[in-house]
């Protein structure tokens, strides 16, 4: 019989499991939450929070900006939001930023718009001290669409960047090129 | 904080509008300091920050878990427990609690934000100023202005404005009440939290309560 010991350990990498999984699937969420409970329970990890967690990011700052149609300017909004990313990020310098683009724009350079949106991200974020060599982007085009349909309320949450906490870089960063095989 | 402090956070407020208290949450607010904690500067003006603390935990913003089939990005309120939630991913949301309308005056239905506004003017409509003739007939945007500072407006799916709003509030003691004119009101640290969060084009569902719950 499984020991309190290892059942805890099996706990742990299940959830390493999840939260592996829930790197690469469509939501780009690097939190998971077992689908499990009932509605108003408090969302996995959110329960008592600290300062410096993702956790602390996502509720008290937000990991995503969104853009106009066809745009990778950032608006005032945009901007504002990521006033707070930055604080936030120079204040916890432990973790890595992966910044993801995404598009749901007309005509088909979506590919090359969501890198935009995210390039730009990227830069206003080092314009206002983030080490750069902590960030790297990626553009997913319309690959991971948070839902889909012709109407501006589907395009309008699919325009946008979401800014992801790391602890290593993965195959987009070019900081991993040359420090790994 | 003490009655030295909040003076000087009072001072600090009424040093930064030349209006006088015109509506009647400013007498309110009068007599319900303790929801009431230093100040907040925003965009040009300053307000009193909402004392937490002396606020019912249910109410503050916190991650729950939501299962629901609606779909992500999707901004729901349930009407009769004074919530409301703005979708993510993995049946999750940002909850948020608000204050709606009182009996007869509340609306459900699907909408979408249509446009936001930082320290939004307001103009009353006519149905509500023969009931409050003390209310005037424009207000500019500032502390004093019940729609606080900011608003999200919602039309419906013609394109028309269905005359409500999320907005926050100069009477942060009726969030978890029903006490509007059908506007659906959040503590003004809440309303700049989503104004920033949810892009123009979100889509808003109101109900008068969500189908986990009777």
């Amino acid at each position: 019989m499984m020991g309190m010991r290892q059942i805890i350990a099996a706990t742990g990498m299940v959830a390493l499991g999840l939260l592996a999984a829930g790197c690469t699937s469509s939501g780009g969420s690097a939190f998971s939450s077992a689908v499990t409970g009932a509605t108003d329970d408090p969302a996995s990890g959110f329960a008592k929070i600290n300062g410096g967690t993702e956790e602390d990011f996502i509720l008290s700052v937000g990991r995503r900006v969104y853009f106009r149609s066809g745009s990778a300017d950032l608006s005032d909004v945009a901007r504002e939001t990521l006033d707070l990313q930055a604080t936030w990020l120079n204040k916890h310098p432990r973790w890595l930023i992966k910044i993801q683009g995404h598009a749901d724009d007309p005509g088909n350079r979506n590919v090359a718009l969501s890198d935009r949106r995210a390039e730009a991200v990227k830069n206003y974020l080092a314009a206002k001290g983030v080490n750069p060599q902590r960030m790297w982007i990626q553009g997913y085009g319309t690959k991971r669409k948070v839902r889909d349909c012709a109407d501006v309320s589907c395009k309008a949450q699919n325009r946008r960047v979401v800014v992801n906490l790391r602890t290593q870089f993965d195959d987009a960063a070019p900081q991993a090129k040359g420090t790994q095989g | 904080m003490d009655r030295r402090g909040f003076l000087s956070g009072a001072a600090a407020v009424t040093a930064g509008l030349a209006a006088p208290f015109v509506w009647t949450g400013g007498a309110d607010a009068q007599t319900n300091n303790k929801y009431f904690k230093g100040v907040t500067t925003d965009n040009g003006f300053s307000f009193r920050s909402t004392n937490f603390s002396a606020i019912d935990p249910r109410w503050r913003r916190q991650m729950v878990k939501y299962f629901s089939d609606e779909p992500e990005g999707t901004v729901v309120i349930d009407t009769r427990h004074h919530y409301l939630y703005w979708i993510w991913e993995n049946n999750t949301a940002l909850r948020y609690g608000v204050g709606v309308g009182r009996e007869g005056f509340q609306w459900f239905g699907r909408a979408n934000i249509a446009r936001k506004a930082r320290w939004p003017k307001w103009t009353p409509p006519a149905e509500m100023r023969k009931r409050q003739p003390e209310l005037p007939e424009f207000m500019e945007g500032g502390p004093n202005n019940p729609l606080g500072p900011r608003a999200l407006y919602l039309h419906s799916s013609n394109g028309g404005d269905t005359g409500y709003r999320l907005h926050g509030t100069t009477a942060p003691w009726s969030i978890g009440t029903d006490a509007s004119s059908g506007c659906i009101r959040m503590f003004n640290e809440d309303a700049i939290d989503l104004y920033r969060r949810a892009p123009i084009g979100t889509a808003v569902l109101v109900l008068e309560h969500i189908s986990d719950r009777a």
